[in-house]
């Protein structure tokens, strides 16, 4: 663990502080301009939160000082949180639609109109 | 930081260990482990909100005007403020300064409170709509059908958020009745550490939760 002084480790989660604040005006502004798509919306969204939690993990959780096997660990979910959300997503969208239908369309080439 | 010396027979270190720091770093690693199991348990609702959200995306845009924009942007506020007053006590904590170490664990534990008030008067306002997760759904005039769907995701995953709010109010108290107590020092305040981890990722479940649910939909 590095020595700071003690006054600018306080600073340091001030200025934290106000950018994440900072940044959730962004996201609440960003919300109220209507892209082309409201995909937009979605991917500014999830964008600025993801800049908002590194901001957390790295200052206030101390990851930028830490051990590194601490960061390893959390980045690791991380990485199975994203194949429980791929995997998911590649089930759901290639599944024939379940219904009294079903049969009479099976065979063919499928694709959610959704 | 004031002299770093680990007093050799800390009262807190555990038989199973050899030294502090060796005790330290075991448990700061075992709350990691602990966090990315609630990543995970989150994970699994955000996983289901994006598929249903993303499938009937006109019911959960238009369920998503219901809900106070206004709030939501107070409580976030407050969240984050929470997560500086809790990184204030670990730092006053290591530091061995006991008095502002109490001071900012009460105002965490306050600004939880106010989290949880401001819940609480969005929880009525919804229950007296007939806001209503599943079959309880009772809201009249809804302009596009399937509108539950959305209320459904937002009382599981707000009300299991709140629950951690809450549980992590009560090990804040633990902490603030040890620090009174007066067990922690520059070589041993893991405790108020590891709750504060505890308290930022519930935090950043929140700074994701916000957006999907209020602003964006």
């Amino acid at each position: 663990m590095k020595a700071h002084s003690q006054a600018s480790e306080a600073r340091t989660y001030g200025v934290v502080l106000v950018l994440l604040l900072t940044l959730t005006a962004i996201t609440v502004a960003a919300a109220g301009i209507r892209f082309e798509t409201p995909a937009v919306n979605v991917a500014v969204a999830l964008a600025i939160a993801t800049v908002k939690a590194s901001l957390v993990a790295l200052f206030f959780m101390h990851l930028r000082h830490d051990r590194p096997m601490n960061a390893l660990v959390f980045v690791a979910g991380l990485v199975f949180l994203g194949l429980l959300l791929m995997l998911t997503l590649m089930d759901v969208d290639h599944r024939l639609p379940v219904g009294p239908s079903s049969s009479a369309i099976a065979g063919q080439t499928l694709r959610n109109p959704a | 930081m004031s002299e770093g010396v680990t007093p050799i027979h800390s009262p807190f270190l555990q038989h199973h260990f050899t030294e502090m720091e060796q005790q330290t770093d075991t448990s700061k690693l075992g709350m990691w482990l602990f966090l990315v199991t609630e990543v995970l348990l989150f994970g699994g609702l955000f996983v289901g909100y994006g598929i249903m959200a993303s499938r009937h995306a006109e019911a959960f845009r238009a369920a998503h005007e219901h809900l106070d924009r206004v709030l939501g942007t107070l409580n976030t506020a407050v969240l984050l403020a929470s997560s500086f007053t809790m990184v204030m006590a670990v730092l006053y904590a290591r530091q061995n300064r006991r008095k502002g170490l109490i001071l900012f664990l009460i105002l965490t534990l306050m600004l939880g409170g106010v989290f949880l008030g401001v819940k609480y008067v969005e929880y009525s306002h919804k229950f007296h709509e007939g806001l209503l997760p599943g079959k309880y759904y009772s809201h009249q005039g809804d302009t596009v059908p399937g509108e539950f769907m959305f209320f459904s995701f937002y009382f599981m995953m707000t009300g299991l958020h709140g629950l951690h709010i809450l549980g992590g109010m009560a090990v804040i108290s633990w902490v603030l009745r040890r620090a009174w107590l007066g067990h922690f020092s520059g070589g041993y305040y893991a405790p108020v550490d590891l709750v504060g981890l505890y308290w930022h990722l519930v935090d950043i479940i929140w700074i994701y939760l916000f957006p999907l649910l209020y602003l964006v939909g």
